[in-house]
This record gives structure tokens, C-alpha cells and sequence, in this order.
């Protein structure tokens, strides 16, 4: 028993190890390949800086002088669309998760309860963004909203906002009414029971919705390459527009997928756990 | 997973007796009479604030669009601006039409489109599904190390997309890349040649490529899904079976399969979906070709619309994504529930 | 590299010193902010990026430069204007997108004094009178002067080496290809031979040519069309003059398009997903004997960092059709004098438009002529990377230019020979460049691509293309088109 035992330990540990390299040698590959000199790309593949190949700095500091100011422009009208739309989600969200936890609901018109409302408001998330965009492009110029920080947030609230529901739902569900009981015989509103005390103890809802609005919105791509053209455009329209005249940079687009990369990569890895209480909330109903 | 108190019901079986609809959530404190007028007054109004500004924010974004979409698919109407033959209805600038139905019919890009997207979504569900069930179950037990491997297997979903798409064009060039050298290098060490596989210069390896892209940024996602799952078995299931001398194939059909079966269909039918709207990493790593072999329908209609300002019938093709993403579900879930019924 | 930066700083320099002797340094775009939109990378781009803080220094306005993937450029641009998004006020763009972007009168006229001083009677004929005006008024200015070329190893081809097996295989002498038929020979013939590539050997290829889908690589498509579908005498190559019939299908473009498949059996088995920045790359770097490209691969081929065969490149026009399609007659011709060379001004060069709604309209304008300028676009050209080629008498003459920047005389007077010789050829065949150029090319595009995957067979693809063609036209108006094209290329109406 003992060896079997060994045995399956290190059939996991070797599982592991080649999916973590799997998952891993990319992202080294972006770095290094950041440093490579294009010849040393052409010539390739080639694996260990200092050992294989000199290492130069100069795409770097090729993106922090005369890309600078493009890149600081994308960099900040991603951040700018990703935490507007993540506050809209959030506030939206919990107000109607809250509602739908402690309210019944029932609408005459299509006879659904809260239920059939909360599967309507998550079913939401998976429409495609396709069938948006012929209305988005006449509604937005129609607004003048195209290539505003505003009408990107809007349009990524409509993915972000059924996520944030059915997080926040589910979340609420699992909190015990007597703390917003006692705190409104004792005088206070709904409002402020919401806000002062279960709110703060949604913690946890909060921010696993407000990492996945954020990865969401940071990453999308299809509306940012419609709906802007200078003003608000973001990262990923940027990373894209390499493809055909710069293709062949790898080392310049390796560094600057990184730059675009790692705010979110860095979110995951400190709050990873949130993003896996989140993924798993719900979703473990069925 | 703890057992959680649930102060209100949220199964499907309510009271059949409701009429009032101020009704709040059975309080567990004393009520008084004055309380509950005001509350009945504030809670109605708060019960509706609460939400209706996400209700509303969504029938504005998603239900108005759509019907208005549906509308202009039956018309031809072009980027603003376009010079057109004739007034068009009422001098509006366009015309009422069942052209661009007619020419979903025959347009043959749009076939291999459609092709292209739900072989990427079968191919790729079932490729993410199996590993991930398998990368699940090795994740299940217990080994040192085991949050930092989830952190890790993280990484490739928080990537954005277009990123994962250039990543793929870089492994998969024939000539410099990793996978290239590996299979330089193996077969060499066999005293063969090295193998070349035109991993996106054919049209029929293409499409399985970006399925294997696809794949690589997301079965983690399904890895955390059906870990998740996993862990809801009581072991004292495997206990039981170990006792009983069961093999670890007859553990796995018995135990494991109908038990994660519910949350395998959530997690297949939000991948699904999800894969039904790729874009995204084509656009970087193949533009569509080679040939037409990788175009998707969102790619087919983001062309339509924005290149050629067709709307009309983008909107046309769009409805078809539409209607495959519903049928898709309707008969993904009508099967689940099947297998569901067999195997309970 | 190191050479060529150190010109470029030169080049900057003495710029920044003549212009700045003629420009005031007196901040009169004070706090304004240019906005510049174009295709992403060093190629035109580049140039922008360089000598902007040149522009910025001495009139205190301010330069962002916004690119685009060359797949989405004209989009976004298109976009920009007709939702009144008005996001860019100076346009970088191929002069093919005129009819879309003139036309509708998005662009601001280039006042008189301007063409003034920018030498507009230095430019070559068809840039300046053409390529840059739509009807009577001038709405751009010339930058970078655009046609397809020949490359070819010289060393190899006219050397002494393969000369008699060639001529006992084929029947005619080893030479520059001047038909399409000597080229596909030249290219069956060295495909996968070994050779000697700057003092190594190794295997080489054929042929290389673009063939990536959404890209510019239908370009080197159509100037194989060309040679077999252009009518010496009839301007009017993409649709017929009479009725807008596009041509597209004739069997001459067919025949073309299965020539451009059948290159690929000779070719780098990665083409499929080369774009001309991918081959202009590996040309240089010595991979194939023979590539067709815009004049860019001229500049590269000297530049040490990325070109091993330095003084090895042979420069020509593009090969003619051994016969043409006269679709008039209904009938092939076998011209008397050789083959039927049709030099394809493709793209039309990319030219610098201000935006009529640009709110910066004096600035932009300023900025836009001060990169048109003689001496920017001069210096631009001989350098290697900058996507720039000749668009101007004095470009093209000044020999010793060339050579300084790093061409052998003999190659310098071949190369610009070459492009002279193309740019003013009586043959030559304009780039479509009506309204909806974009959408009728990028209709070509998808079925060619398709076709050169063997999903459909050539024919098909261009009977596809030519009914997608026809619904394109209905669609802008057929009466409204057919007037377009025949100003276009100034069609007499014979």
C-alpha cells in the first residue's frame, strides 16, 4: 500500500510539473524573447539569456521612449474603462443581487419570479457580442458616445453587470438576515442596512466580482477596436495592431505584452483565491 | 462545503398562495404595526430600486439593441454616408428587404464560417472538458504545493486574449519556435528527420491549432470548475468503494461521473458558449486563413460591418450566431438532462 | 545598423537645420495636438516617430501617432469620419482610398502655396497629378511613390555558373525574367537547388511572394494580373469602361491566379502566411532567388544588419504576360515586341491627407508638408526600413545619393532604372481607386485566399469575386462608379 501510494504521489507531482511548464514556459518565452536582438529571434529558438544569447535591453527602453507616450495612452484608457466599468458592475450588481436575495419578485408580464429573473439577468453574459455590433455602431454614433471613456464602460457594464448579479445573489443568499434584521428594529432603512453592515461583509462577493469585471474588461477586445478610435482606446487594440507590419518583432511584441499583461497577472496571483471562490460560487449549483 | 443557511428560499418552489407583492422576506425579528406600514411603503420602493437601475441598464443595452438589430437585418442599410441608388423607403435612405436572408442561403463564406465556429466549439469543449477532468482529479488530492500549482494554472485565463493569439503564432511558426525545435529534436534523437506538421499553413491543421490555442488559456478554467465539484465528494464515497474493492474505473463511473455530472454540464455549456464567440486569438494568429479554414461567424459579421459597412446583413449573419447559440443550448441541455436521468 | 542610424541622426540633423532656417522657431502651434493615424510599425510609421520631435521642437505643437494593423486601417479611418468622430486630423493612407475618402470631400484641399513649396513639379507625373487629386483639386501630398518591382539574385541568375544547364533545360538563356513563364522556369529551376548565398551553401527557394489572407499580399497577385489582363492603349484594367464590368474573371486574371497557386510549388511552403513584411525580410536574408515587393526591398537589400546579399540583387520591371486577354476582342494577343510588361503602380503610394474636420486644420497642414518635404522624403528613401520609395524626379536622378547610402553604382543605376522605367511606362495600370476600393479588395482577397489553399479552383474564386464586385457597385450606384473609374484613369471614351 505504501508504494502504491508513492507511486500515485509522483504520477501527480509529474502531472503537475508538466502542466505548470506548460502553462509557465510562455510567458518565460515572452520574456526572454523581450531581450533577444532580432537576429538572435530569426536564428532561434533560443532559451537561456547569458547562455544562448546576449541579452540587449533596447526593445525596452525602445518602448519606454519613443512608444512611450503611445503606450501610456492605451495603458491609461484601459485602466480608466476597466475600473468605471468594475465600479458600475459592482454597485449595479449587488444592488440587484441583493434584491433578488431579499425581495420576491414577480413580473406579470413574463410571469417570472425571482428565479426566472435571475436566469434571465445571468443568460445576459452569454449573448454574443456579434449580434451587438451592427446596433452598438449606430447607437453609439447616433449618442456621439464613439471614442469616449463612457460609452466603452457602458458597453462592457452589459457583460459585467449579469456576473456581478449572480455573484452577488449567491453571495447574499449565504449571509444570515438577523444582522439587517436587528439593525432595522433598531431604526435603520433598508438602504443603510444594505450599506453599513451587509456590504461590508460581502467583502469576499465584492472583490472576486469586481477581479473578473476587471480581467473582463482589461482584456476585451472586438468592442475597444469598434467603438474607439483615439481618445479611449485600450491595450488589447494596440497588441492586435502589431499583427500584420510587425508580426515578425517578436522581441517588441513580447515586451509589450507583458506591459499589458501584467497589472492583471499581478491581480491574479495576489488574489487568486477570490477568482477561485468566484468561479466556483453558482456555478457549483448548477 | 458548509451547509449555509438560506433565509429565504431560492429553490423554485414558492409559496402558490402569493398575491401581494410588497411582500418582504419572513423577518425573523418582532413586527410592530407602525414598522410595518413604513416598511411596507420604503420596502416597496426600495424593493424595486434595488432592481430595476441593472433590469433597466440591461433591456436598454440588450433586449432594445437586439430587436432593433433583428429590425435592420431586414433592411439594407450601410454605414452612414454610403452612396446609394434611389431615396429608399420614405426618403429614409434604405429599403425594406429579405436580401440579406436570401443571401445567407448562398453566401458560401458564410457556410464555412459557421463550419469554422462549431467545429472550434465541439472540438474545443471536448478537448477542455477531458483534460480538464483529468488535471482536476490530480489537483484533488492532496500534495504540498497544490495552491500554488491553482495560482499557476490561473495565469493563462487572466491573459488577454489577443496576447494568448500572438503567443500562439509564436509557437506554432514553423522555423523558430519551441515546438518547431522539439520536433527537430526528438525525432533526431531517433536518428530521424524532423517532423514538420503546417501547424497554420494548412487549412485543415489550422482549425485544430486555434482549438489547441483556445485550449491552452482555457482549460484552467474548467480545471477550477470540476475541481471545485471533485471536492464536494464526501470521501467516506471512496472509503466505502475502496472497502469494496472497486477499481479505480468502476470509482470513476460510479461515484464520479454522476455526481460532478451537474456541474460538467454548467461548466460545458458556459465553455461552449463562450467558444461560440471567438475572435480574438483568429484575428492575430491566422487573420481568418489560411484560405477562409479559421474564420468564425463574429469575425464574419465584424468584417461585414465594419469593413464593407454593410450592416444590414451583418446583422443578418449576426441573428445566425444567434440562433446556433440557441439551438446549441436547447439541445446540450436536452441531452444533459438525459444522461442526467440514465445515470441517476 | 549601426551605419544606417548614424546617417539617419546626420539626415536629421542637417533636416532639422535647413527647416529649421526656414521655419520661424516660434511656437506657433502652441499647445496643440496633432493627431496622426497610419499602419502600425517602422514602415511609414517610423519615419513619423523619428522626426516629429523635430516638428514639435520648433512649433511647440505636439505630435500623437496613432496606428492601426494595416487590416483595419481603413476602417478605423472611414469610421473617424463618417460617425463625426473626427478622432484624426493628419491621415497617412494608400493612395488607393481616395475615391472614399476625396470623394465625399472628407479631406482639406492642399492650398496653392503649399504644393508650392514642396517642388510640386519635382514629383513623377502620376503622383502629382493623379494620384494625389481628385477631379481638379489636390487633397494630398506625396510621400512615398509606389509600384511593384522585380528582385532577383543577379548572382545567380547572371552569373556563369547555371547559365548552359538552364538554357539546355528551357531552351533560352538565363537571364532577368521578362515574362511571367521565365520566371516561374527561373523559379522551378532553383527551387530547393543548393547555392552559394554569401559564402555559404545552403538550400534556397524559388520564388517568395506574399500570400498571407488580410494582408497586402493581393497585391502581388494582381501584378501578375496585370501582365495577362492589361490591354495596351485601354486604361481601364479592373472593370470595363462601357459598363463597369469587372474584369476580374476574364481569362487572363484567371490564368494569373493559377499561376500565382502554382508558384507556390516552387516557393518557401510558408508563404501561405508571409506578408510582404515577412518576405521582404527573408529576401535579404537570402531565402529564395526570386521575390516581387514594393520598392522597400531595394533599401533593405543594402542594409548590413538585415541583408546578406548586399551588390547580389538584380532590380526590373515586372514581368509581362507572354499574351494578354484583350477582353474587348474576346481573344489572347501575342504582342509583336516581346512580352506584354504592365508595370503595376500598386497601392498608389502613401500619400498625407489633413482631415476637413480637424480642428487643428493649420497645424496639421504644417505638419503634413514638413513630412512631404523634398529633402525628408529624400532622405527617407534611401534608408531602409522607412517604407518610403521614390516619388520624385530628384530622388530618382541624384545617383550619388544612392550610392552614399550604401548601393554599389551599378546596382544604384539598376535599381532606380527599374523604377523609373515603371512609374513611367505607357503600360503602366493604375490601382483601383474609386469608392469602395477597400471592400472590392478585400472581396479579392478572401477568395484568392481561398483559392490558393486549393478550397476552391481559380475560376470559381474570381466568378465569385466578380459577382461580390457587381454587388458592390449596385450597391454605391453602378452609374455613379462607372463615372469614378473612368476619371480615375482618364478614360477618353474611345
Amino acid at each position: 500500500m505504501h508504494g502504491r501510494k508513492m507511486w500515485r504521489l509522483a504520477l501527480v507531482y509529474l502531472f503537475v510539473i508538466f502542466w505548470s511548464f506548460i502553462v509557465l514556459f510562455p510567458f518565460f518565452w515572452l520574456i526572454t524573447t523581450s531581450f533577444k536582438t532580432p537576429i538572435a529571434v530569426a536564428r532561434g529558438p533560443l532559451y537561456l539569456p547569458f547562455i544562448d544569447f546576449a541579452p540587449t535591453g533596447e526593445h525596452w527602453e525602445y518602448l519606454f521612449t519613443s512608444q512611450r507616450d503611445t503606450v501610456l495612452r492605451h495603458f491609461r484608457n484601459s485602466l480608466i474603462v476597466a475600473l468605471g466599468s468594475t465600479l458600475l458592475a459592482v454597485v449595479l450588481g449587488a444592488m440587484a443581487g441583493y434584491g433578488l436575495s431579499r425581495f420576491r419578485y414577480h413580473w406579470r408580464l413574463t410571469g417570472w419570479r425571482n428565479d426566472g429573473i435571475a436566469f434571465w439577468i445571468i443568460s445576459n453574459r452569454f449573448l454574443p457580442p456579434a449580434a451587438f455590433v451592427v446596433p452598438f455602431l449606430i447607437l453609439y454614433t447616433t449618442a456621439g458616445l464613439i471614442d469616449t471613456h463612457i460609452g466603452l464602460i457602458i458597453a462592457y457594464t452589459m457583460f459585467n453587470v449579469p456576473f456581478a448579479v449572480w455573484i452577488m445573489r449567491d453571495f447574499f443568499n449565504g449571509l444570515p438576515i438577523d444582522l439587517e434584521e436587528s439593525a432595522r428594529v433598531d431604526g435603520a432603512t433598508r438602504w443603510q442596512a444594505f450599506t453599513r453592515i451587509v456590504l461590508p461583509l460581502s467583502t469576499p462577493g465584492i472583490v472576486a466580482v469586481s477581479i473578473f469585471s476587471f480581467i473582463f474588461s482589461w482584456n476585451e477586445f472586438l468592442y475597444a477596436l469598434m467603438l474607439t478610435n483615439y481618445d479611449a482606446i485600450t491595450l488589447p487594440v494596440l497588441i492586435a495592431g502589431q499583427n500584420t507590419n510587425r508580426g515578425i518583432e517578436w522581441w517588441f511584441i513580447s515586451a509589450l505584452t507583458l506591459v499589458a499583461v501584467m497589472p492583471v497577472v499581478l491581480i491574479g496571483l495576489f488574489l487568486e483565491r477570490f477568482i477561485t471562490r468566484g468561479l466556483m460560487a453558482g456555478a457549483v449549483k448548477g | 462545503m458548509a451547509a449555509r443557511i438560506v433565509p429565504y428560499t431560492t429553490e423554485s418552489s414558492q409559496p402558490k398562495r402569493e398575491v401581494n407583492v410588497d411582500q418582504t422576506a419572513a423577518p425573523s425579528g418582532p413586527v410592530g404595526p407602525t414598522r410595518q406600514r413604513r416598511g411596507s411603503l420604503e420596502d416597496r420602493i426600495m424593493k424595486q430600486a434595488f432592481l430595476l437601475p441593472a433590469v433597466i441598464l440591461l433591456i436598454a443595452l440588450v433586449i432594445f439593441p437586439l430587436l432593433w438589430s433583428l429590425g435592420i437585418s431586414f433592411t439594407d442599410i450601410q454605414r452612414g454616408g454610403a452612396a446609394r441608388a434611389g431615396p429608399g423607403l420614405l426618403g429614409l435612405g434604405f429599403d425594406l428587404t429579405g436580401g440579406n436572408y436570401a443571401r445567407l442561403l448562398r453566401d458560401q463564406r458564410l457556410h464555412i464560417a459557421t463550419f469554422n465556429t462549431v467545429f472550434f466549439v465541439f472540438v474545443g469543449v471536448t478537448i477542455q472538458y477531458a483534460l480538464g477532468l483529468f488535471l482536476a482529479m490530480v489537483l484533488d488530492q492532496p500534495f504540498k504545493g497544490r495552491n500554488v500549482a491553482r495560482v499557476i494554472f490561473l495565469l493563462p485565463m487572466m491573459t488577454t486574449p489577443v496576447a494568448v493569439g500572438y503567443l500562439g503564432r509564436m509557437f506554432f511558426d514553423p522555423a523558430r519556435s519551441p515546438i518547431a525545435d522539439l520536433l527537430r529534436r526528438v525525432p533526431a534523437m531517433f536518428g530521424a528527420g524532423p517532423i514538420a506538421v503546417p501547424w497554420l499553413t494548412n487549412p485543415d491543421y489550422a482549425r485544430w491549432t486555434i482549438v489547441l490555442i483556445e485550449s491552452w488559456q482555457w482549460t484552467p478554467f474548467m480545471t477550477l470548475l470540476l475541481l471545485a465539484g471533485l471536492q464536494t465528494i464526501p470521501s467516506q464515497l471512496y472509503e466505502a468503494a475502496r472497502v469494496d474493492g472497486a477499481t479505480a474505473l468502476q470509482v470513476f463511473r460510479s461515484i464520479i461521473f454522476p455526481l460532478l455530472l451537474p456541474i460538467s454540464v454548467t461548466a460545458i455549456l458556459i465553455r461552449g458558449l463562450e467558444i461560440f464567440k471567438i475572435i480574438d486569438i483568429i484575428v492575430v494568429s491566422t487573420g481568418g486563413g489560411p484560405g477562409s479554414s479559421t474564420e468564425s461567424l463574429t469575425m464574419y459579421v465584424f468584417r461585414t460591418a465594419l469593413t464593407f459597412g454593410n450592416y444590414g446583413y451583418a446583422a443578418a449573419i449576426a441573428f445566425v450566431l444567434l440562433v446556433l447559440i440557441v439551438v446549441f443550448t436547447t439541445i446540450f441541455l436536452t441531452v444533459a438532462r438525459m444522461i442526467t436521468l440514465r445515470v441517476n | 545598423m549601426k551605419r544606417r542610424f548614424s546617417i539617419f541622426v546626420l539626415g536629421a540633423i542637417l533636416l532639422g537645420g535647413l527647416l529649421s532656417s526656414g521655419l520661424a522657431q516660434d511656437g506657433r502651434f502652441d499647445g496643440q495636438t496633432v493627431v496622426v493615424v497610419t499602419q502600425t510599425g517602422r514602415s511609414i510609421g517610423g519615419p513619423v516617430e523619428d522626426f516629429a520631435p523635430d516638428w514639435e521642437a520648433e512649433t511647440g505643437g505636439e505630435v500623437q501617432l496613432q496606428q492601426f494593423a494595416f487590416g483595419e486601417l481603413f476602417e478605423k479611418i472611414i469610421s473617424s469620419f463618417e460617425t463625426g468622430a473626427a478622432s484624426y486630423d493628419v491621415l497617412i493612407f494608400p493612395a488607393d482610398w481616395a475615391g472614399d475618402f476625396m470623394g465625399p470631400g472628407h479631406l482639406e484641399p492642399i492650398p496653392a502655396e503649399l504644393q508650392e513649396q514642396l517642388e510640386w513639379d519635382d514629383v513623377v507625373g502620376l503622383y502629382g497629378e493623379r494620384l494625389t487629386a481628385w477631379g481638379d483639386t489636390v487633397y494630398a501630398l506625396p510621400y512615398d511613390g509606389d509600384s511593384h518591382m522585380l528582385y532577383y539574385r543577379k548572382d545567380l541568375v547572371d552569373g556563369p555558373e547555371y547559365g548552359a544547364e538552364f538554357e539546355a533545360e528551357y531552351g533560352y538563356p538565363l537571364t532577368e525574367p521578362q515574362s511571367w513563364s521565365q520566371y516561374r522556369d527561373i523559379a522551378e529551376f532553383f527551387h530547393g537547388r543548393t547555392v552559394e548565398t554569401a559564402g555559404q551553401e545552403a538550400s534556397i527557394y524559388g520564388a517568395l511572394e506574399a500570400q498571407r489572407r488580410n494582408a497586402q499580399s493581393y497585391w502581388v497577385y494582381l501584378s501578375r494580373a496585370a501582365g495577362y489582363g492589361k490591354v495596351p492603349g485601354n486604361p481601364c484594367f479592373f472593370f470595363s469602361c462601357e459598363d463597369m464590368t469587372p474584369q476580374v474573371n476574364n481569362p487572363g486574371w484567371v490564368r494569373a491566379l493559377e499561376e500565382y497557386i502554382e508558384i507556390r510549388d516552387f516557393g518557401d511552403p510558408n508563404m501561405i502566411n508571409y506578408d510582404v513584411s515577412d518576405t521582404r525580410s527573408y529576401f535579404p536574408a537570402g531565402q529564395s532567388v526570386l521575390n516581387i515587393d514594393w520598392g522597400d526591398v531595394g533599401t533593405i537589400s543594402i542594409d548590413e544588419a538585415a541583408s546578406i546579399v548586399a551588390g547580389d540583387v538584380g532590380f526590373g520591371v515586372l514581368p509581362g504576360g507572354d499574351e494578354y486577354w484583350d477582353y474587348e476582342a474576346g481573344e489572347w494577343v501575342t504582342p509583336m515586341d516581346g512580352p506584354n510588361h504592365a508595370p503595376f503602380i500598386a497601392f498608389g503610394g502613401w500619400i498625407i491627407g489633413v482631415a476637413a474636420d480637424s480642428d487643428v486644420t493649420e497645424a496639421a497642414l504644417d505638419f503634413a508638408a514638413f513630412m512631404a518635404a523634398p529633402e525628408m522624403v529624400k532622405q527617407l528613401a534611401v534608408t531602409g526600413g522607412t517604407g518610403i520609395n521614390p516619388s520624385r524626379f530628384s530622388q530618382l536622378e541624384e545617383v550619388d545619393m544612392w550610392v552614399e547610402a550604401g548601393f554599389d553604382r551599378e546596382s544604384a543605376v539598376d535599381y532606380l532604372d527599374a523604377i523609373l522605367n515603371t512609374i513611367n511606362h505607357p503600360n503602366a495600370v493604375l490601382d483601383l481607386r474609386i469608392r469602395g476600393s477597400a471592400e472590392y479588395f478585400q472581396a479579392l482577397d478572401a477568395e484568392v485566399s481561398r483559392a490558393l489553399v486549393g478550397e476552391i479552383d481559380a475560376q470559381t474564386a474570381l466568378d465569385n469575386v466578380a459577382e461580390l464586385w457587381d454587388g458592390i457597385t449596385e450597391r454605391f450606384g453602378r452609374e455613379d462608379q462607372l463615372d469614378q473609374y473612368r476619371n480615375a484613369v482618364g478614360w477618353t471614351g474611345m
